[in-house]
């Protein structure tokens, strides 16, 4: 099963997650702040997709991203958040996001943008 | 009678009711529906003042993103409608023969197609006010046309009105020198709204406008709720303003939830 982190401090937010992708040929791991999901990514190599806070406590997504960068890690990184600043969007960019996604989100629109970074071998 | 005969006579435009109702039926069932766009929500709706609008507007999903337009056609009625008709078909066909055109090379050959019909074929005198937007996952928009100013609110609550250079289509054969592509970027949280002139010109008992100033400000004021929001409440705006909506009145409200930077 292709595995996604998702990083968010908001509890309400990974559950709405996993309801969009329910069904859809993914398992889901979760964490609620960018220390826990550089742990998690350093730790699983399989991670498909990670969809990512930007405000989150101890390491926020952006920082996150830049670590992830630097430790090379080629897993592809959705940004999901209430931020609409163009500047943290130009440097999600700069840093090598796949995309930046406002919250609240329509369940389908978010399973839309997984399955275009992970196509769900039909079963979706 | 000839083929150019049939559609010649204004007595046969006007005052057939059930040609009309026909036309307006068809004319309904190929607006879009339910559309979607990868990274846009979308909510978009015609009002017609007859049972055919001559208004138009389209959204045609593509592999990495989609094509937006709207339009208005001089009048109103069937002769409008057929006209709006021909627009939907030709622009459907143009955007599947060359998905990846610029905006002012589909609208130079929608103009070729309307000169022919309208002026030669037909024998009238209608135009259309247009504008083509193409709209790419990564926010990046391009557009061309003449019509009314798209608009844009930003995320630091700023609206911004992009004019659109051009000229109206199907009144002179080649509309090349006046067609220019403009480009800007749509940003995560940003609503884009595209409308026709029977929102700003509905009249109130006294004759006053309802204007480009209130669309904007209702537009502003809307935008934090999303785009059925913000149709609805432009709906509901104009038509407590004026007491019978006399003109097609048309809006394509758009919000960017998110832009995809593939590799």
């Amino acid at each position: 099963m292709k595995t996604i982190l998702v990083v968010d401090d908001s509890e309400t937010v990974r559950h709405q997650v996993r309801a969009a992708l329910a069904g859809k040929g993914y398992g889901i791991i979760e964490c609620v702040d960018g220390v826990e999901g550089l742990d998690a990514i350093r730790s699983n190599d399989d991670l498909v997709l990670v969809l990512c806070d930007v405000d989150m406590p101890r390491m926020n997504g952006l920082k996150l991203v830049a670590e992830v960068k630097r430790l090379g890690k080629p897993v592809p990184i959705l940004m999901l958040t209430t931020e609409v600043d163009p500047a943290l969007v130009r440097r999600a960019r700069e840093l090598g996001c796949k995309g930046w996604i406002v919250k609240p989100f329509k369940p389908t629109l978010l399973a839309a943008a997984v399955k275009k970074f992970v196509p769900t071998d039909g079963n979706a | 009678m000839s083929l150019g005969d049939k559609f010649s006579g204004p007595a046969l435009v006007d005052n057939d009711l059930h040609e009309k109702q026909i036309a307006g039926r068809i004319q309904a069932s190929v607006l879009p529906g339910q559309v979607d766009v990868e990274g846009l929500e979308i909510a978009a709706g015609m009002l017609p003042t007859d049972m055919v609008g001559g208004d138009y507007y389209d959204i045609i999903p593509v592999k990495d993103g989609c094509w937006i337009a709207i339009g208005d056609v001089a009048g109103h009625g069937l002769g409008a409608g057929l006209i709006m008709l021909m627009i939907q078909s030709t622009l459907q066909g143009l955007v599947r023969l060359s998905p990846h055109a610029h905006p002012s090379e589909l609208i130079c050959a929608l103009n070729s197609v309307l000169y022919e019909n309208i002026r030669r074929r037909m024998k009238r005198e209608e135009h259309v006010t247009f504008c083509l937007v193409r709209y790419w996952a990564d926010g990046r928009i391009m557009f061309a046309g003449a019509h009314e100013d798209i608009l844009i609110s930003r995320a630091n609550g700023q609206v911004e009105a992009l004019a659109s250079a051009g000229t109206w289509l199907g009144a002179i054969e080649d509309v090349a020198k006046f067609t220019v592509d403009n480009s800007d970027q749509l940003e995560p949280g940003d609503v884009m709204l595209l409308y026709t002139d029977g929102v700003i010109e509905a009249r109130n008992r006294s004759g006053v406008e309802f204007g480009y100033g209130a669309l904007k400000q209702v537009f502003k004021q809307l935008c934090q709720d999303g785009p059925t929001a913000v149709r609805n409440g432009i709906v509901d705006a104009v038509r407590a303003w004026t007491p019978a909506i006399d003109d097609d009145l048309t809006l394509v409200a758009i919000r960017c939830q998110g832009v995809y930077w593939p590799a």
